[in-house]
């Protein structure tokens, strides 16, 4: 009776653990479709228009590759996200996989129109993953954005995003907003979220082959130097470069930056900053607020065009500190202006700062919250350390200047 | 009151084929001593014709003549040999079986038996399974007392005890625990006692039924609770540590009990080098340990269930080379782990002139031929050989078994139940090492103490 129990037991786990196991959820690597990358526009006959971008796997390998193309790209139009990943299910032999998906880009005109109807999706969809990278483009680029390659990159997602990661490490240019992040400051009172804003320089037929990767004069590039700007959820306009770049400095995400002031008409000296650490505050005085943004940073001297400006010694660095404090201020200040004045938008995260702060204040202003920003007054308060002059003490243009004849 | 050993001279031989039977190695011949009548009994295959002439044969010419009595005779001529009188036939069988030659002379009714010895035997030799860089270059062989002598070459202290069991039914092959009576815990020391006494009379001739009968779980031990080693170094530090060390007759192995699994990641050689080299190379061992336990099952589950946790572009280059093969991952991964160990296992038993440039080769044209041919991907091949690789990593080779085993139910479970099954299985795995106890020491314990 005893093992014929015992074997009773051994059948009864073994049928639970295969019809409980997860055998049903198998996926072989082999006939997976790994999508990198999607794009939505206003569609015609469905409600979106969805781009898709897929990799094709063995031209990543050594032994398997044919010398075709690394990703290629499919659309469909559909209501919605869901209904245009099940129409591609049925276009193609290989069951797509969400997993990696890292960008996602959204045409403009939809972010203008405030139409959030595709985010439902990635947000619920578990394989989705909600650090990808957001990001806005420009006019109809974007079936030219997903095929557009960048030197040395062949996948046009992989592209934009070393791209971007490059450009905010580097000099703080822009910023990889994740979906996550997008969505807290859609939600949240006190903030408006920016994106990054993808560009075509010079488009071209040609770089949207693989051949161009063989070309040495590459004109066509993608542009990744400004932010879209929002207001209330809907996409207000943008900034561009420098502009763009305070913003990222003042939302205190800037790792590394470079900054110029001119010494004398048209020679200019460059500092490079490093360590940056931005703090905000709105202080209310009577009913009027006022924005106080307090800088720090350590520079390092990237280059100076000036003679007999710099000779090394420590009053010149407290010469360079001081110029250079007055330029940041006054560069920050600026582009808290504009926004203040053209878009009435606080995307700097002004308002967080006040509700940390003074919650009581902040719930009785935060539905106006832009308003108030807009007329707010600003402080910004800079203080550069510049500490190193590279490997090189004194300019070789004071030696030109200088010399002996 | 025995039986004597004969009642008429002439009736002894077929005393002889009575006890002895008809086997032809053994040697009766007929001598005689200062006039008398005499037997020399011995097996030709126990005894050793050189020893025979120069311990015995030339001592008789000389002395017998002179000799009143067999005692007179052994006291004179023989008195550096172990010697027994006895009188029982069963128990001269048994001393001749012990590399003995028997003087029987007539008119005494006690037979002589001295220890004569000198048949072939292995000499000392390097260690072969567990070499080592800068250990003593010196293996165990057969004989116990020999490797008695090993040990005691290094542990010249009067602490260093042994106790001999006959553990075969003829009370022949001989059993020694061997412990450092001041180190060793007393509990310890009886439970040993206790097992091996158990042992006495069950026909327990080799190491593998000795080591069966020893440790503690008989029926599923997936981990080996007993070290075996061949090292001198190995043994020493054990019976320092207060572990007692087992000899058997004709095993060139010592069992050390008890052993834990953190036993089996220490090598000898630890104590030459420095102490942080020591830390990173056993750190390393249990990294190994992991890795040949678990990489398969968890390249299985991750394949195949969790692809969103592998890095981008390591889950491309995986998907090309997946892509297009016949064979789903696990059978693809089961054939080669599969031909792997057919290789291992062929290594082993193939003729040693054979069996080195087989191995490569073989190893070396299967695989690449296979990834070649399109039938599995070279990431398969890639996991094998370094889960391979990572089981040889321990010094003692009976604990690469259980790891080897074990894989193959980890690929299993991770086949229908993905990472989540190679969790699930680790813990029923740790649950289970857990409640082992190796002579009452727990096996998972960290300087363990008995309990």
């Amino acid at each position: 009776m005893y093992p014929f129990k015992k074997m009773m037991a051994g059948l009864l786990s073994l049928t639970l653990v295969a019809l409980l196991g997860g055998c049903g959820d198998r996926v072989e690597p082999g006939h997976l479709l790994v999508v990198t990358a999607v794009g939505v526009t206003k569609g015609d006959k469905g409600k979106y228009h969805f781009y898709f971008e897929g990799i094709n796997p063995s031209e990543f390998t050594e032994t398997k590759r044919q010398s075709i193309s690394n990703s290629f790209l499919f659309d469909n139009e559909a209501d919605a996200l869901s209904g245009a990943i099940s129409a591609i299910s049925q276009e193609i032999p290989l069951k797509p996989e969400f997993s990696h998906m890292q960008l996602m880009a959204v045409d403009r005109e939809l972010l203008q129109n405030g139409d959030y109807g595709y985010l439902d999706f990635m947000d619920r969809f578990d394989q989705i993953r909600n650090n990808l990278t957001l990001v806005a483009v420009n006019g109809k680029d974007l079936r030219h954005v997903f095929s557009t390659t960048s030197p040395g990159l062949t996948i046009p997602s992989f592209g934009i995003l070393m791209q971007l990661n490059e450009l905010h490490e580097k000099v703080g240019g822009n910023y990889p907003t994740t979906l996550l992040r997008f969505m807290k400051s859609l939600t949240e009172t006190g903030s408006n979220p920016v994106l990054p804003l993808v560009q075509i320089k010079n488009p071209s037929e040609k770089a949207e082959t693989m051949d161009y990767a063989k070309e040495l004069n590459k004109q066509t590039s993608m542009d990744l130097h400004s932010i879209a700007v929002f207001r209330e959820e809907k996409m207000v306009g943008e900034l561009k470069d420098l502009e763009a770049r305070n913003v990222i400095v003042l939302q205190n995400q800037a790792k590394n930056t470079i900054y110029n002031y001119s010494c004398s008409p048209n020679k200019y000296i460059s500092i490079a900053l490093q360590y940056i650490a931005v703090k905000k505050k709105v202080v209310y005085q009577t009913d009027k607020p006022i924005l106080k943004v307090y800088m720090h940073a350590t520079g390092t001297i990237n280059s100076i065009q000036c003679a007999n400006y710099f000779t090394g010694k420590s009053k010149d660095y407290i010469r360079i500190n001081k110029e250079l404090d007055k330029t940041i201020e006054k560069e920050l200040a600026s582009t808290i202006d504009k926004v203040q004045k053209k878009y009435k938008s606080d995307i700097f995260g002004f308002g967080e700062k006040l509700r940390m702060s003074d919650y009581k204040k902040f719930k009785e202003v935060k539905d106006r919250w832009d308003d108030e920003f807009a007329g707010a007054a600003v402080e910004v308060v800079v203080h550069v350390n510049v500490q190193r002059s590279g490997i090189r003490g004194e300019p070789f243009m004071n030696r030109i200047k200088n010399k002996k004849y | 009151m025995t039986k004597p050993l004969y009642e008429t001279w002439d009736e002894l031989e077929e005393t002889f084929e009575l006890t002895f039977g008809k086997t032809t190695d053994f040697v009766k011949v007929p001598v005689l001593f200062n006039g008398r009548k005499c037997w020399i009994l011995y097996y030709s295959s126990l005894v050793g014709s050189s020893e025979l002439s120069s311990l015995l044969m030339l001592p008789f010419n000389l002395h017998a003549a002179k000799s009143e009595n067999v005692e007179q005779f052994r006291a004179t001529a023989l008195a550096s040999l172990n010697y027994m009188y006895i009188n029982d036939w069963i128990v001269i069988a048994r001393q001749l079986n012990k590399n003995s030659v028997c003087i029987l002379a007539e008119g005494e009714q006690e037979a002589l038996t001295v220890e004569i010895g000198g048949y072939a035997e292995r000499s000392i030799s390097e260690p072969v399974i567990q070499p080592s860089i800068y250990g003593p270059k010196i293996a165990f062989t057969e004989s116990i007392v020999t490797n008695i002598s090993i040990l005691r070459r290094v542990l010249r202290t009067k602490s260093l005890q042994m106790e001999s069991f006959d553990t075969s039914s003829d009370m022949v092959t001989g059993t020694v625990l061997v412990y450092l009576e001041d180190v060793i815990e007393p509990d310890l020391l009886n439970e040993a006692k206790r097992r091996i006494q158990s042992l006495e009379g069950k026909k327990v001739t080799t190491s593998t039924h000795l080591m069966k009968e020893l440790r503690d779980d008989k029926k599923t031990n997936f981990f080996p609770t007993l070290m075996v080693t061949e090292r001198q170094d190995a043994c020493i530090a054990q019976l320092m540590e207060g572990r007692a060390v087992v000899f058997i007759d004709g095993s060139p192995s010592g069992i050390i009990l008890p052993a834990v699994f953190q036993d089996f990641f220490r090598s000898s050689e630890d104590a030459y080098l420095p102490r942080p080299m020591m830390i990173f190379l056993r750190v390393l061992r249990y990294c190994a340990f992991f890795i040949a336990l678990l990489l398969p099952g968890i390249y299985i589950g991750v394949i195949n269930y969790n692809y969103e946790i592998i890095p981008i572009n390591l889950a491309i280059e995986i998907a090309g080379l997946r892509s297009n093969l016949p064979f789903p991952s696990v059978i693809e991964l089961l054939l080669v782990e599969a031909a792997f160990e057919i290789m291992r296992e062929g290594s082993i038993r193939m003729p040693k002139i054979v069996g080195n440039a087989l191995t490569v080769v073989g190893a070396l044209v299967i695989g690449d031929a296979a990834v070649q041919a399109g039938i599995v991907s070279i990431v398969v091949i890639i996991v094998v050989a370094f889960t391979g690789l990572s089981s040889y990593a321990f010094p003692y080779y009976n604990f690469a078994f259980s790891v080897r085993l074990l894989r193959f139910i980890f690929i299993g479970v991770a086949s229908m139940l993905g990472i989540y099954g190679v969790f699930l299985g680790c813990i029923i795995l740790f649950a289970y090492l857990v409640s082992q106890r190796s002579y009452g020491y727990p096996y998972l314990q960290l300087n363990a103490k008995r309990s």
